[in-house]
Parts: C-alpha cells; sequence; structure tokens
C-alpha cells in the first residue's frame, strides 16, 4: 500500500466508471462535449480529494453509526462550494452542467471512495486514492465525450473538425448514443483482462 | 461519554462548521454571481427587450442606476440611451411559478409609458412546458401594452393568453409584469428621475 500505487489504481486498474462501474449517471449526461466532461472531472477531482482528505482527518471522531450521515454532510459542504465557486468564476459551464453539478453529492465515486477507504485510512492515501479516483473519472469521461462529439457534433472542444458537409451522427449526441458508447468501452476493457479489484 | 452525546456533539459540530464555511464563501462569492447574473442573464434580456426601436447606443450595465424605495428595496433600472437622451429603460420583477420565482425584465418607453417588450431572465420551470413561456410566441403579445391592460391570464379574467398547459409558468410571467408596471406607477417620477 504505497502512495502512488493507491494513486495510480484509480487511473486504470480500478478506474471508477469502466472498472468499479461507479458514477455512471454523470458518465451519460455530461459527456455531450468535452468540455463538459473536462468541467464535470474537474469538480468531482475536487470533491473527492477534499472529501476523501477531510473525512479520513477526522474519522476517528466520528462515531461509526452515523458515519454515513456525517460523510454525506461533508461531501455536501465540498459539493455546494465548488457550485458557488462555478457560479461566480466558470458561469457558461455551470449552465451546461446545470443540475449535474449538485447531484455530485450522491455520486456514488464520492460516497464510495469515502466508506470503502477514506473511513478507514490515513489522510495522505485518502487523498492519493480520491485523486487517482479523479482523475481517472475525468479521463473516463474525456474518453466518451470525445467519441461523443466528434461523431455527434463534428467538433472537438467546440472546433469543428470536418467541413461544412459533414452530416453528424446525431444518435451520438443524445442518451442512447451514450449507453452505446459506455457498453463498448465497458466491452472493451473487459476483453482487455478480467478485472481484479482489491478491498478497501 | 455516552454512544448518544457523542453523536450528538460530533454531527452537531460537523454540520456547524460546515454551515459556517458555506455561508462565509457565499459571501466572498455573492458579488461574483451577481455580476455574472447581469452579465449573461440580464444583458441579454435587456438587448431583446430594446431590439424593437432598434436596440440602445450606450453600455446597458454600466449605466445602472439603483433606486432606493425603503429598506430591503432597492430598485435596479438600465436606462436606454439614443443620443444622449434616455429614450426607454428596463426593470426587472418576478412572479411565484411552477418551480421558484420566474424572473421578467421589462422595456419601457419613457414618452408612452407602455411596454416595449419583456423577457423571461431566470426560470426553472418543467422543460418544454413552462419554459415556452420564454418564447417570442409568448411574450410578443406584451409588446405596446401599458397601465391599462389587466396582467392576467385570460383564465382568471385578464387580457393575457396563456401558453397552453403552461398556466402556472404564465401566471408567473404576469405577476412580474403586474409587479412591475405597479412598481412603475407608484414610483414613476422618482423613476424616471433617476434614469434621466
Amino acid at each position: 500500500m504505497s502512495l502512488t500505487s493507491e494513486f495510480t489504481k484509480g487511473l486504470w486498474k480500478e478506474i471508477p466508471p469502466f472498472r468499479l462501474v461507479l458514477g455512471l449517471c454523470p458518465t451519460l449526461a455530461v459527456t455531450t462535449t468535452v468540455e463538459n466532461g473536462l468541467g464535470m472531472g474537474a469538480a468531482v477531482i475536487f470533491v473527492l480529494t477534499c472529501s476523501n482528505a477531510l473525512i479520513s482527518l477526522v474519522r476517528k471522531l466520528i462515531p461509526k453509526e452515523v458515519r454515513i450521515a456525517a460523510y454525506i454532510v461533508i461531501i455536501a459542504t465540498f459539493v455546494v462550494a465548488v457550485e458557488l465557486l462555478m457560479k461566480a468564476y466558470a458561469f457558461a459551464l455551470s449552465e451546461s452542467l446545470g443540475i449535474f453539478i449538485p447531484l455530485i453529492v450522491v455520486n456514488c465515486i464520492v460516497l464510495g471512495r469515502a466508506e470503502a477507504f477514506a473511513g478507514k485510512n490515513g489522510v495522505l492515501l485518502s487523498a492519493a486514492d480520491g485523486l487517482g479516483m479523479g482523475i481517472g473519472f475525468t479521463m473516463s469521461l474525456v474518453a466518451i465525450a470525445s467519441i461523443r462529439e466528434i461523431l455527434g457534433a463534428g467538433q472537438f472542444f467546440g472546433i469543428s473538425l470536418f467541413g461544412p458537409d459533414f452530416q453528424p451522427f446525431t444518435l451520438m449526441a443524445q442518451a442512447p448514443g451514450a449507453f452505446i458508447v459506455l457498453g463498448l468501452i465497458l466491452a472493451l476493457m473487459n476483453i482487455m483482462g478480467r478485472p481484479k479489484i482489491a478491498n478497501g | 461519554m455516552p454512544k448518544s452525546i457523542q453523536i450528538l456533539l460530533s454531527l452537531s459540530i460537523i454540520c456547524l462548521l460546515s454551515g459556517l464555511s458555506l455561508a462565509g464563501l457565499n459571501d466572498m462569492t455573492k458579488e461574483a454571481i451577481e455580476n455574472q447574473i447581469l452579465k449573461n442573464k440580464q444583458l441579454p434580456a435587456l438587448q431583446q427587450v430594446l431590439k424593437t426601436i432598434g436596440g440602445a447606443e450606450n453600455d446597458l450595465l454600466q449605466d445602472k442606476k439603483k433606486l432606493d424605495l425603503g429598506p430591503k428595496n432597492k430598485l435596479m433600472l438600465f436606462p436606454g440611451k439614443k443620443a444622449g437622451k434616455t429614450f426607454a429603460f428596463g426593470m426587472e420583477n418576478k412572479g411565484k411559478g411552477f418551480a421558484g420565482d420566474v424572473g421578467v425584465m421589462l422595456g419601457i418607453e419613457v414618452d408612452t409609458g407602455k411596454l416595449l417588450g419583456i423577457a423571461v431572465t431566470t426560470m426553472s420551470e418543467t422543460p418544454g412546458v413552462g419554459t415556452r413561456t420564454k418564447d417570442e410566441s409568448f411574450t410578443n403579445q406584451f409588446k405596446g401594452l401599458g397601465e391599462n391592460t389587466k396582467f392576467m391570464v385570460k383564465a382568471d379574467g385578464g387580457d393575457i393568453d396563456a401558453v397552453s398547459g403552461a398556466t402556472y409558468s404564465s401566471r408567473a410571467v404576469c405577476e412580474a409584469v403586474d409587479k412591475a408596471f405597479k412598481e412603475f406607477k407608484t414610483n414613476k417620477d422618482k423613476i424616471l428621475q433617476t434614469i434621466k
């Protein structure tokens, strides 16, 4: 259990949406453009790292009967902080992500890592775990969003890639497209090796 | 320490710290958020309502004026000028919609006291239903109306055609326009003086 291994596991071996199959709701909803995916990813990195670190810091002071309630309050505090900061300094992004920013509170990755890791491990390790999972989540969002934006709108990060004659594969920009891309990537990752998920 | 006291203390402290820090952060970001809303919601609405007379020549946000109408009642006015003279102004009000407040920006012509038009600034109404009150097909009917209009939906005895299936949202827009007009009537002199 080293700092590096706790950090890197979230980047591939235990990448949240594809291996742990957690956090699928925002994965499907905000991956219409790469910009949205990056924005959501950045917000989740912040919340995950901070909440993991703080929960780990106070884990011995929280009675285990109410730990979930306490974790949720801590997570919600960071999520509201992100929401306020986004509205103040990245208004357009907060408008396009809309209700999915407050929904980070119930994102299974955040509570899942708090319960499975931060509640039982030291602060630095928990922060590394949160950071790794957050970055892995962001990479997954960008991967799906790239496919959906390039095929569904002919753009990458808002920049048009093809000429005006490009007929976009509009299914990709809508909900079914999200499910299809997610399913294909999941299948691909399963072919590449059985997922080994360590406990705790 | 008995378990119940431990639980009580730890939860109370966590919630207290959370509340305090968020209140502090809220205070710190309040102005920045207000400016963002001004730039991204109220400015486009202003530009839309003044479109009918070819738009204004001044910086609508920079020239905004605050009129003090009493404690907790500061009215924000947006004068629109052409050739240095104020020909219209924008003022905002809100009505209770289906899912929260609906903010409406009114454009009022100075010479006639009539509406140049309205535009919705903020709303959380049902997408595809209540949000249709943002469309020009609904807001266009407000052009040219004045203080003699009954700003209520026809179902309530007023003069406004509601969006079918979106009565609550239509009512909210009417309420906002009605409140704004009443405020204009009550404080006409002060308002006209402030926006010169």
